[in-house]
């Protein structure tokens, strides 16, 4: 069952979902954009870009325990701030990550948990922007901002500034409790949490 | 307390994660993005010099000499779950990597 917006800001209050920094405000008012639509929540885009370099070379699928390595030496990281936005071209493709993180608890008293998709936003979608593609599942348990595989598809570049709404979540309920799950690292974090 | 893998850690593609490589029971290698918080390491990783470090895990079972743990994520081409020899694996509290210079 996907969670109307009155219920996202439920489940935001009851910690079964946690967005930092959660977006505001929860209602329309006067002078700010209402991330809430009728069941979705926009989130935001971050500042960091990872652009992959460009061939030749092959990636092969068989070699599990090299792919990591030679896709992030294959890449290079594009800060970028709001005096100077990334710009997508044409036909490019890119990684980008969500300013928010996204925490789907499980709670094993409650006995059903939640789940999320990322889906990219019409008006983006309009200009040819792909925010993701084949990966938009939030698993129960996941805690973390949400990693972006942006491509663009239409005639135009497109200009990306930091803390534009790029994604839209949808929640849904997930009946029951999965067995051993990623959740359980919930907690045990090192004690500065990042470095 | 939590349990952690040794394995090898790389930079990763975003500045809050790492590229984290380790060997099965089997000695299958096996490949993951992980965040920064479930990785330390002795020395600062980069591509020329990679890291001796560990990965937190949970343990689902242990078995003679091999123990099935769940990473903090999934592994390239496969699930969070992967059987490792039981000597890679040390429990003890989270401590400080490096500080970046």
């Amino acid at each position: 069952m996907i969670l109307s917006n009155v219920e996202i800001q439920r489940a935001l209050d009851d910690g079964r979902l946690v967005i930092k920094p959660e977006p505001m405000p929860r209602r329309p008012t006067h002078g700010a954009t209402c991330p809430y639509d009728t069941h979705t929540v926009d989130l935001t885009l971050s500042t960091d870009f990872v652009v992959p370099n460009s061939g030749p070379f092959t990636i092969d699928f068989a070699q599990p325990g090299k792919i990591s390595e030679f896709i992030a030496q294959n890449s290079k990281r594009e800060p970028s701030s709001a005096e100077r936005p990334f710009v997508l071209g044409r036909g490019k493709f890119v990684l980008a990550q969500t300013r928010e993180t996204v925490e789907l608890p499980i709670k094993p008293k409650l006995k059903k948990c939640l789940a999320a998709r990322i889906e990219g936003k019409s008006s983006r979608a309009r200009c040819g922007l792909l925010v993701h593609f084949t990966a938009p599942t939030v698993h129960p348990g996941w805690s973390g901002p949400l990693t972006l595989e942006m491509a663009n598809l239409g005639p135009a570049d497109l200009t990306l500034k930091p803390g534009i709404a790029i994604a839209q979540l949808i929640v849904e309920e997930v009946l029951g409790i999965p067995f051993e799950n990623q959740s359980q690292f919930h907690g045990q974090r090192t004690p500065s949490g990042t470095r | 307390m939590p349990h952690w893998l040794h394995c090898k850690v790389l930079p990763g593609q975003f500045s809050n994660e790492f590229v984290v490589e380790g060997q099965s029971a089997s000695g299958e290698g096996f490949s993951l993005f992980c965040p920064e918080e479930f990785v330390e390491f002795e020395n600062e990783p980069s591509f020329e010099r990679p890291a001796d470090g560990w990965i937190q895990v949970q343990i689902v079972e242990t078995a003679k000499g091999v123990r099935l743990v769940c990473l903090p994520r999934h592994t390239f081409g496969g699930g969070p779950y992967v059987t490792v020899r039981a000597d890679a694996v040390e429990r003890r509290p989270a401590r400080q990597n490096a500080e970046l210079t």
